[in-house]
């Protein structure tokens, strides 16, 4: 976390309104009617050292109690060997790194990151490009516009295990309309076919349920940041005989590159920690093969009751994410500098 | 001076709310916990309120049993509440485990005879101190931790062969007796019946998949003294496992390689399945679901395997009383009247269970009916079960170890490696 600076106070004498003629403002912007020296006194030292402070106590106090008390818990119950005794009554067995050697030398768990790493970048990159997509059209002057920019926005207002379920029934071997509809191709008969039998076709169908409900937020984002570029610089561009894909490749983007990479930071940490739509869609199965980190960490943790292994994975899973933010982070601030 | 105070009245504004907020928090904790405390029992009399948690299969008459229950005891206890909630057996155990270590448990449950021990361990369950002749021995063995027994029995409940006696009569085929009569039935249907499957064979359903490895004449697990030894992955166990992933790609509709049997079983009940491995109250499910499966079930023994058995897993529940509970006068008071004789035949009667005690099987009318009555000899003549020990629970939890080893099996996992696999799974779960 950032190092916190509470804002000096203003103490130049030269400073309009400290001191000397006119009305007295203090730091507050408030018009002081008492003199100026004696708000330096008592009420000052609260004004200027207390009151800021009291005033972020309450951010600071929910911060504590809801992220940094839960992130230090789990950080030390990864190095744990804890069950339901540790419910009960907090027995737990300290076993130093033990649940980390695990996950780094079981399979089973080596192959859940790759997974959950190589399906959330699928999953940001598919997202970005709908997103990127959508945002152009919606950019365009079209008959209607508003309609269709409603109606593409929607899924992200549908809950995540609604999507889930819905798109489970879609995907259903044989009652389910996408089976029926890639049926009507030529040469295609996948009436029976189970999606989710299979980790690849499954995470096809996941994937597509993921991006369609995260394009909206991207699109959006970008949309609005295509509309505060000044007409003025693509306009000179296009004189320059720049065209519409020059114009997005070598104006639009490069300057909305903060933009994007902030959308992406968000992105690839929504997609790794992806949890309701593989839930409902294959619960983890068939044989753990659909699992990604989050699913991993419940089955251990809430399934199995190992909440210590849970609590490593999960500390895991936040520092390949902090890690990930880290670098963009840096590349925004190259990029920006 | 308007900001400062402005800047007071947002403080004493923030103040007020995290105060109400607090308040509200702990006077909804005070509701709650006065909802549950009881007051004192009259001399004699019995008061106050429980909360009793009944496993559902999905079967809307056994809600409507226990509600009867819970009002005719009302009724006759003036004064007492009984709150019964219906838990789906699936993801039920995780309820349990939860309300254990939370200490916000029900005071009376029903718990599956593989879970009681584990429960019981944990320490969530209050010791049965009487004794009763007429409770089922395998129960009570079933419901027993280092000699204190934890529930009563209530009933037992155990799997036969489920199948469409109209196609096994047009087709002219006779059920079963042997894996090899199902797998030629099996075939027969598949290939004059199109669009019918030979048989639901779910990827996640335990007790249909373990019990094959008695049938083909193997043990899932051997004890010495402490000690836990695996036994699925011997020659046994390896065909066992093998024989249902065939039957799996061959007869069943290929989702139902990720589905459980509940929800595998939706294409039976919609008449386009010929074979379901299921319980009584897998019959009475598909009658309610289709009427038209009226007069087309018929059941019949689990085939004999290759080592001549036909053995099934006898399951079945235990009523538990919970240690966190605060009324347990109240809670042993409605156990005792669920398992009078003639309060007991109403469930299993029209649940098609069997009776977890003596008097309660003579009491009851199962017996007349044939479809039922398979389910009686194969308890009594073809029926065991799984280790006994606490740990048991750890293998029937998701994603459970022997529904991961037939996935993988299905999707290209050698028998052999998948078989192993399970193996040290049983052994590390077991002895662990």
């Amino acid at each position: 976390m950032a190092k916190l600076r509470l804002p000096a106070a203003p103490r130049d004498p030269e400073l309009p309104g400290s001191a000397g003629a006119g009305p007295a403002v203090d730091e507050y912007g408030a018009l002081a009617g008492a003199p100026p020296r004696e708000g330096r006194s008592l009420r000052g030292v609260f004004d200027n050292r207390i009151l800021p402070w009291l005033l972020l106590l309450p951010a600071f106090a929910t911060i504590f109690a809801l992220v940094l008390y839960p992130l230090v818990e789990t950080f030390w119950l990864s190095f744990h060997d804890a069950g339901i005794p540790w419910l009960r009554d907090g027995t737990k067995e300290f076993i130093g790194v033990e649940n980390y050697t695990e996950i780094f030398t079981d399979d089973l768990y080596r192959r859940v990151f790759v997974t959950t790493a190589a399906f959330g970048i699928a999953c940001v990159l598919g997202t970005m490009v709908v997103g990127l997509l959508v945002a152009l059209l919606l950019n365009q002057r079209f008959r209607g516009r508003s309609v269709v920019a409603v109606i593409t926005l929607l899924p992200w207002a549908v809950p995540a295990v609604a999507a889930g379920t819905v798109w489970e029934w879609l995907f259903d071997a044989r009652a389910g309309l996408v089976n029926h509809l890639l049926s009507y191709l030529p040469g295609v008969d996948l009436i029976g076919f189970a999606w989710f039998n299979d980790r690849w076709s499954a995470f096809l169908a996941i994937g597509i349920v993921v991006v369609w409900q995260s394009y909206p937020f991207v699109a959006v984002s970008l949309l609005a940041g295509f509309q505060a570029i000044s007409p003025e610089v693509l306009e000179a561009a296009k004189v320059d005989g720049a065209n519409a894909w020059q114009r997005l490749r070598l104006v639009t983007l490069p300057i909305l590159w903060p933009l994007v990479m902030v959308l992406v930071i968000i992105s690839t940490i929504w997609d790794f920690k992806i949890f309701d739509q593989v839930f409902v869609m294959t619960g983890g199965g068939p044989a753990r093969s659909t699992e990604v980190v989050a699913i991993t960490t419940v089955a251990e943790g809430f399934g199995r009751r190992d909440f210590g292994l849970g609590a490593a994975l999960a500390v895991t899973l936040f520092l390949v994410l902090a890690a990930i933010t880290l670098f963009y982070v840096r590349m925004i601030r190259e990029e920006t500098a | 001076m308007p900001r400062r105070r402005l800047v007071t009245l947002l403080l004493t504004l923030l103040v007020g709310v995290v105060l109400s907020v607090l308040a509200t928090a702990c006077g909804g904790d005070d509701d709650e916990g006065g909802g549950e405390a009881t007051p004192p029992a009259e001399e004699g009399g019995l008061s106050g309120e429980i909360d009793v948690w009944i496993m559902d299969p999905g079967n809307p008459e056994l809600q409507d049993v226990i509600n009867t229950y819970a009002a005719d005891f009302e009724a006759a206890n003036p004064g007492t509440t009984v709150n019964v909630e219906f838990v789906p057996w699936d993801g039920g155990k995780d309820r349990f485990l939860n309300a254990i270590a939370s200490g916000d448990v029900p005071d009376l449950a029903e718990t599956g005879t593989t879970w009681t021990p584990e429960f019981a361990e944990l320490g969530g369950l209050e010791p049965v101190t009487e004794q009763n002749e007429d409770w089922l021995p395998s129960l009570v063995d079933a419901g027993t931790v280092d000699e204190q027994l934890y529930g009563v029995p209530w009933y037992a409940g155990n799997r036969a062969l489920i199948y469409r006696s109209d196609i096994f009569e047009e087709l002219g085929l006779e059920p079963p007796e042997t894996w090899d009569d199902l797998e030629t039935a099996a075939d027969q249907i598949k290939a004059e019946k199109p669009g019918v499957f030979p048989m639901i064979v779910p990827g996640d359903y335990i007790h249909m998949l373990l019990p094959m490895v008695w049938q083909a004449g193997g043990e899932i697990a051997t004890q010495d003294g402490d000690a836990w030894t695996a036994a699925v992955n011997s020659p046994e166990g390896q065909q066992a496992f093998e024989t249902f992933a065939r039957w799996h790609e061959s007869y069943s509709p290929k989702e139902t390689l990720n589905q459980n049997e509940a929800d595998a079983r939706v294409p039976f009940d919609n008449g386009k399945a010929a074979m379901f491995i299921g319980g009584p109250w897998d019959v009475t499910a598909a009658k309610t679901e289709n009427p038209d499966l009226e007069d087309k079930l018929a059941t019949a023994l689990i085939p004999e395997g290759p080592g001549g058995s036909r053995d099934t897993f006898a399951g079945g529940s235990h009523l538990s009383i919970f240690a966190d509970s605060d009324n347990k006068e109240l809670a042993a008071a409605f156990r005792e009247f669920l398992l009078q004789p003639e309060e007991l035949t109403k469930f299993t009667d029209q649940l098609g269970f069997f009776a977890g005690t003596e008097s309660g099987i003579n009491e009851s009318k199962l017996l007349d009916d044939p479809i039922m009555e398979t389910f009686g000899i194969q308890l009594r003549d073809h029926s065991r079960v799984y280790p006994v020990t606490p740990k048991w629970g750890a293998l029937e939890t998701d994603p459970k170890p022997s529904t991961v080893a037939l996935q993988s099996i299905v999707q290209g996992t050698s028998v052999d490696q998948a078989v192993e696999q399970f193996a040290q799974e049983i052994e590390d779960n077991l002895n662990g």
